[in-house]
């Protein structure tokens, strides 16, 4: 199985760095010795979600430059012992990094953990280069909207023409409303995946909890094993070559008073 | 500002076929390794044998320089077929777009690319091109003769840039944004959810669904 995932997307702002954080939380809490790497030098994220901008000592920059080695630039999770955080650096540029030196880190660190799950940044210039030099597997994030998906399928054709087996690369559809898919107001998984005909990984709803436990820098997969902790947990499993139905990703929604009446009319009815 | 070396040559698809346009210039030499450059970026979109129109800029410099460009341009096996001095007619500009990726295979004068061809991604060919796949928003195909795709046709095609106006484009379903056949542009193509053919009738592009198809030239002429 590969070990070594990017988390990419084109379009800024559909949860790159709130996926990494949380697929990273569910898997340490699964047991595995995992590493997450944040790409996105110079506007970092990743430690702010996972709570730890606090502690960071050294970033991927001092290492790619050679200043202290990939194991020691790493900053260890406050509840969690085997996730780890490879920072990145507000103050440099993604120029300072360049994709051999990412292969380079990747290569040093493979050997100590289970998985290495890089944070790429938006865009597909030098920082998005570097995030995907060393990865195995591709995972490619978008909302259900267009423009997030045209920007998907060009990120999914870079990655073809970077050397990724369109079989290595897989597709998350985040920010689900199932109100609104059931509505047919929103675009459903399988007009995205028609579109951009590529293997599903997960599908995460938009829930308050994301919200909350973001700003709160604790991943919300850290707050039990309801709701989207579970979906975490399925995607997980999935990348583990576990067969878990895709259907189970959106938790069953809680029916409010009225709609369990009318259902129960309508049963007896009908 | 020094002006990028690239816009002093041009390969440009006008009413009476390919044409090599050369912006005015001093300096021969740079206008050669233009060329030069040019046609090793096109890859084989041109291919021996092919006739090009040579487009000089006015004045007596460019007429003396005539026998350097055609020896330039013999290089890469392309008859030159007429030479115009002066820019008169209206032209489109395909050359471009070429620097872009190329992919896909080169057999018996048609590519297959047995893919989807996606946002960003392109196919440059001087025959026609055949597609196993969507051609999704935001891809190009660019081909000399017809272009025909087995999935869904999104994206842009221009057909005929070498054959001509008996080219055509057809997909088992039909929504591209852009459509060209030889020199003749459609911008708002209709859709088709079924098999659909685009083709040159009575000096415009119609679009219509397979089984009510019928064209003017039937190909077997020769």
């Amino acid at each position: 199985m590969e070990k070594v995932f990017v988390i990419t997307s084109g379009k800024g702002g559909v949860g790159k760095t709130t996926i990494t954080a949380n697929l990273g939380c569910t898997l340490a809490k699964m047991g595995d010795r995992v590493c997450l790497i944040d790409a996105d030098i110079g506007l970092k994220n990743l430690d702010v979600v996972l709570g730890l901008e606090n502690r960071i000592i050294h970033t991927v920059v001092d290492v790619a430059t050679g200043r202290v080695k990939p194991e020691e630039a790493l900053v260890k999770h406050k509840t969690l012992k085997n996730l780890y955080l490879l920072p990145a650096s507000q103050i440099a540029t993604k120029e300072m990094v360049s994709p051999e030196d990412m292969k380079q880190i990747v290569h040093e660190l493979y050997p100590n953990f289970d998985y290495i799950i890089i944070d790429s940044p938006a865009g597909i210039e030098r920082g998005f280069r570097n995030a995907v030099a060393a990865a195995e597997m591709a995972i490619v994030v978008t909302t259900p909207d267009l423009p997030s998906i045209s920007d998907a399928d060009r990120v999914i054709g870079l990655l073809e023409s970077s050397g990724f087996d369109t079989g290595k690369i897989r597709l998350i559809v985040n920010r689900i409303k199932p109100k609104m898919v059931k509505r047919g107001e929103m675009l459903t998984k399988e007009d995205i995946v028609e579109v951009l005909a590529i293997q599903l990984l997960g599908l995460i709803p938009d829930t308050d909890e994301m919200v909350i436990a973001t700003n709160r820098g604790v991943p919300v997969s850290l707050n039990g094993n309801e709701g989207v902790a579970q979906t975490f947990e399925n995607i997980a499993k999935r990348l583990k070559g576990q067969p878990v139905n895709i259907e189970e990703d959106i938790p069953a929604e809680k029916l409010s008073f009225v709609e369990a009446f009318l259902r129960l009319f309508r049963r007896t009815r009908g | 500002m020094e002006k990028p070396q690239q816009s002093m040559v041009d390969l440009k698809f006008e009413r009476d076929g390919l044409t090599l346009v050369i912006q005015p210039y001093t300096d021969i030499q740079e206008v050669i390794s233009s060329i030069e450059r040019l046609f090793a970026e096109m890859g084989n979109f041109v291919s021996e044998g092919d006739e090009v129109i040579l487009s000089i800029p006015e004045g007596e410099k460019a007429a003396d320089d005539l026998p350097a460009l055609v020896a330039a341009v013999g290089k890469f096996g392309l008859n030159v077929a007429q030479v115009v001095v002066g820019r008169t007619r209206k032209t489109m500009k395909i050359s471009d777009r070429t620097k872009k990726e190329a992919t896909g295979r080169v057999s018996e004068g048609t590519k297959v690319v047995k893919r989807n061809l996606r946002s960003g991604q392109m196919v440059v060919h001087n025959g026609g091109v055949i597609v196993f796949g969507n051609v999704h928003p935001g891809a190009a195909i660019f081909a000399g003769g017809s272009v025909v795709v087995f999935g869904n046709l999104r994206g842009q095609v221009k057909a005929g840039l070498v054959e001509g106006e008996t080219s055509v484009i057809a997909a088992l379903e039909f929504s591209p944004t852009f459509l060209q056949i030889s020199h003749f542009v459609m911008n708002e193509p209709p859709s088709f959810s079924q098999p659909a053919v685009a083709h040159v009738g009575t000096g415009r592009i119609v679009v219509e669904p397979y089984e009510s198809v019928r064209f003017q030239d039937r190909g077997d002429k020769d």
